[in-house]
């Protein structure tokens, strides 16, 4: 739960430096922005979870608790883990002796929130004709937030910097450097903190550094942390998906 | 404010004139007036003009404004322009009206000066020799400024005009006969060899009688590269007509009147054009629909500019920019279009309406956006009891004291299987302002409902919202003193919707005050009416005396963002203080004591 909460939803503007410029009109409407940028960046990325979901059920859309703005399905991710690898009615395996666990494969649509489960059995030694494709398995998602995850545009590159409260006394004058050292805080505020989906890999690919759609900054891996999810157990090292054969097909390979 | 010439300025704040309007067609030989300039190619024909109205009241919080056409009478003198129509098109053409005044002039003009030089001749233009018997026409408009008297010439014995110093402009009209051996020439000339010359002059001619045509080069109409004489040394100083434009449009039909003896000129503004539909084609290339949207992410004014680009119209690019960069700086609007709108109603609905700005055309055909909030309290004409025809009607502007403004279109909890957000005519987020003052006096009234598709929270939608309320309020929210139709000299010719006077008339009551009588109240021009009969104005007004507050009393001015050398409040000079903003604190106090200064 977030420790605060805000009256109103904010929003961000990409307002430029130039606006804050020293001998431009001192605007409540600019001050307005970089507060509700500041406000935005607090925020803008949220993460809500876990919610249990099974084959067939579809991620709800999360509403903010900060400020109860209701997110959009393109600003979603999803990560997850299995809770549960049974049949969710049961939350035990649908296939019984002398099946055994053959593969797994959990998917949360990145696009949709779809959830897919699927488990499949095979027999045992003794039973080697035997196959079984299921919708076994329960999920735990944990949904990402973003808010305008990649429609938000952020030109220039904007730079943190540190000021004391004492810049902020009575009497001070609103400077350029101040004003604008406020424009861009806030905005990094923003964007100082993203999560990327980077797609499907198998063994021995390397994950590209990401972009971010924001300000086009390309992320070093130091500055990077990578959370998986279990997608499937594969069939081969090239990562495909196990397809359950029947007979006929297993001669014809 | 119409931008005019200086020389009609002057002339058109004298009470007693006789304007004359200039109406060109793009491409077409003749000018039309309703007054004899003595131009060539000008024809005094017009018989009459309509009143030509552009009204805001009323539209401006629907993005836009009305604007009638211009309709013009011209009589078909000796059926010339019923001969000229099978060569020429009139519709579709370009359209000017200007006005301006006698002793003014309609067409760009030369000044002439000369230093020096051993002889009265000092510049001419040649024609070559003259032809036995022919009768020629020299002639031109011109008007000495200088300190001596000149005369305008032809190097045939008698025919000059001598023009005292300080004149006006005047028509110079001299007739010569050839004689086969004299070149025909148009001279300017000092009365003395030593004496300098220094002439404003247009529409020069040397032309047969008999055909009118003018054997100056049109090149060499603005006097230049005509021949000096006797080594003196010329300055020539090429400078625009006096007269102000007041319409730029198009031709778009032409009735007949007058049982078949006149023609009426329809003409109509360039947001004919905006009827164009635009984003036809969806991001993926196929035809903009549910399955195929187009989308837009970016600030609402670049997406202004970037539909006047694309339909190729003409747009005041200044003021939008300013806005741009001030007051919305940062602004983002997104949107996910299903359907392909026309750029007018996208324009007015989805850009201009949620931004508290109006859509019209200005005098040079231009597209032009005023916005509710004004960036200066700055009035541009100070208007008086002389000005107006009559007393004003004081009357209300409707009262808004409630505004609604939706947005997140599709941006929610709608279909949650699809893969999109688009699939929804739901807007998701709605803000209600109220003005409690207002609704304290007269309960809530004139809810204003703007749906935004663009609009975004996570895009500062909630404040722009909130914004937008508090302008609409400034602008509606307490039964507005609106003076409809003031009745006013054609001193106010000039003035456009969204400029800011002030006017003082002892007879107008003040319904905020209690008394009878205004000095000084800003007003903001809504509506504007010229009636080119009594070439009269009528406009409508709107209080805006709240800016007087807002920018420090309508002279200092809003503060400054500051240098960094600047010092702190107590160190800083006293112009300084006046000029920047510096940070006050709770008590909204320097710590000398001094009141703190808001934000503009």
């Amino acid at each position: 739960m977030p420790t605060f909460t805000l009256s109103s939803i904010p929003g961000f503007a990409d307002q430029p430096d130039t606006t804050l410029a020293h001998d431009k009109t001192a605007l409540g409407i600019k001050l307005g922005r970089i507060n509700a940028n500041a406000s935005f960046g607090m925020a803008r990325l949220e993460v809500f979870g876990a919610g249990i979901y099974h084959d067939g059920d579809t991620v709800p859309l999360p509403v903010s608790t900060i400020d109860g703005y209701v997110y959009s399905r393109a600003e979603l991710y999803y990560l997850w883990a299995p809770q549960n690898t049974g049949n969710p009615a049961s939350n035990w395996v649908s296939a019984g002796a002398p099946w055994t666990l053959w593969y797994l494969a959990y998917k949360v649509d990145q696009v949709t929130g779809l959830v897919s489960c699927a488990g499949g059995y095979r027999g045992n030694q003794d039973h080697k004709d035997r196959q079984m494709q299921t919708q076994d398995g329960v999920l735990q998602v944990w949904i990402i937030a973003q808010r305008q995850r990649s429609s938000l545009v952020v030109a220039g590159g904007p730079a943190f910097t540190y000021h004391a409260d004492s810049a902020f006394a009575t009497d001070k004058p609103l400077t350029e450097a101040l004003a604008q050292a406020m424009n861009q805080s806030a905005k990094v505020g923003v964007i100082n903190s993203e999560v990327i989906y980077m797609g499907e890999f198998a063994h021995g690919a390397t994950v590209p550094q990401p972009v971010s759609p924001a300000d086009g900054h390309t992320y070093s891996y130091a500055e990077c942390l990578f959370a998986t999810c279990l997608r499937w157990t594969m069939d081969s090292d090239g990562g495909a998906r196990p397809t359950p054969r029947s007979r006929t097909s297993r001669r014809a390979n | 404010m119409i931008s005019a010439p200086s020389a009609f300025t002057t002339a058109n704040a004298a009470l007693v004139k006789q304007p004359i309007v200039v109406i060109t067609i793009a491409g077409y030989s003749r000018v039309l007036t309703q007054y004899p300039t003595g131009v060539t190619g000008h024809y005094d024909w017009i018989e009459s003009i309509e009143d030509l109205s552009v009204n805001v009241a009323g539209s401006d919080l629907d993005g836009g404004a009305d604007q009638a056409q211009l309709v013009f009478t011209v009589q078909d003198h000796a059926r010339l322009i019923t001969a000229d129509m099978p060569g020429f098109v009139f519709e579709g053409k370009q359209v000017t009206l200007k006005t301006g005044f006698p002793g003014t002039a309609p067409v760009p003009y030369t000044r002439i000066q000369s230093t020096g030089g051993g002889s009265t001749l000092k510049y001419y233009y040649d024609a070559g020799v003259s032809l036995l018997g022919v009768s020629y026409r020299i002639s031109a408009i011109v008007k000495n400024q200088g300190a001596t008297a000149i005369t305008v010439a032809t190097n045939f014995f008698g025919a000059t005009t001598v023009i005292p110093a300080g004149s006006g402009f005047q028509v110079v009209t001299m007739l010569v006969t050839g004689d086969g051996g004299t070149d025909v020439q148009l001279r300017f000339q000092t009365n003395a060899s030593g004496d300098s010359l220094d002439v404003l002059a247009y529409d020069p001619v040397i032309a047969k009688v008999s055909d009118g045509i003018n054997l100056i080069p049109l090149a060499r109409r603005d006097f230049s590269s005509w021949n000096t004489f006797s080594g003196a040394a010329m300055t020539l100083t090429q400078l625009p007509e006096d007269f102000a434009t007041l319409f730029t449009g198009a031709i778009d039909h032409i009735d007949v009147a007058n049982f078949g003896q006149s023609y009426v000129f329809n003409c109509v503004d360039n947001k004919e054009l905006l009827n164009e539909v635009i984003y036809q084609t969806g991001d993926d290339g196929n035809p903009t629909d549910n399955d195929h949207p187009h989308t837009l992410n970016a600030h609402p004014l670049d997406i202004l500019m970037n539909i006047f680009t694309t339909i190729g119209v003409s747009y005041d690019s200044t003021g939008i920019t300013d806005f741009r960069d001030n007051v919305f700086g940062g602004l983002q609007f997104s949107f996910i279009l299903t359907t392909a709108p026309t750029a007018k109603d996208f324009i007015e609905q989805e850009l201009l309406k949620p931004l508290g700005g109006y859509l019209w055309t200005n005098n040079l055909g231009q597209f032009r956006v005023n916005f509710f909030y004004h960036m200066s309290a700055a009035s541009v004409s100070s208007l008086t009891a002389a000005d107006t025809l009559e007393v004003p009607d004081a009357t209300q502007a409707d009262l808004v004291n409630v505004v609604t403004v939706r947005f997140d279109k599709g941006g929610g909890s709608v279909d949650v299987s699809s893969t999109r957000d688009n699939n929804s005519d739901k807007f998701m987020a709605e803000d209600t302002e109220l003005f409690q003052p207002s609704v304290d006096k007269y309960g809530q009234f004139g809810q204003q409902i703007i749906e935004s598709q663009g609009m975004r929270s996570s895009l500062q939608g909630y404040s722009q919202a909130k914004l937008l309320a508090r302008w609409i309020f400034l602008r509606y929210g307490l039964k507005t003193q609106q003076l409809s139709d003031v009745g006013l000299i054609w001193k106010a010719c000039l003035l456009e919707p969204g400029d800011i006077i002030d006017l003082t008339n002892a007879f107008i009551p003040d319904r905020t005050a209690g008394t009878v009588g205004i000095t000084g109240k800003l007003f903001e021009v809504m509506d504007r009416t010229w009636d080119f009969t009594t070439y009269t104005v009528k406009l409508t007004l709107l209080d805006a005396s709240f800016l007087a507050n807002a920018f420090g009393g309508g002279h200092l001015g809003p503060p400054l963002i500051a240098p960094n050398a600047e010092a702190d409040y107590t160190a800083a000079s006293t112009l300084d203080k006046g000029k920047y903003m510096f940070l006050c604190n709770t008590s909204d106090q320097y710590s000398n004591g001094d009141p703190g200064r808001g934000l503009g």
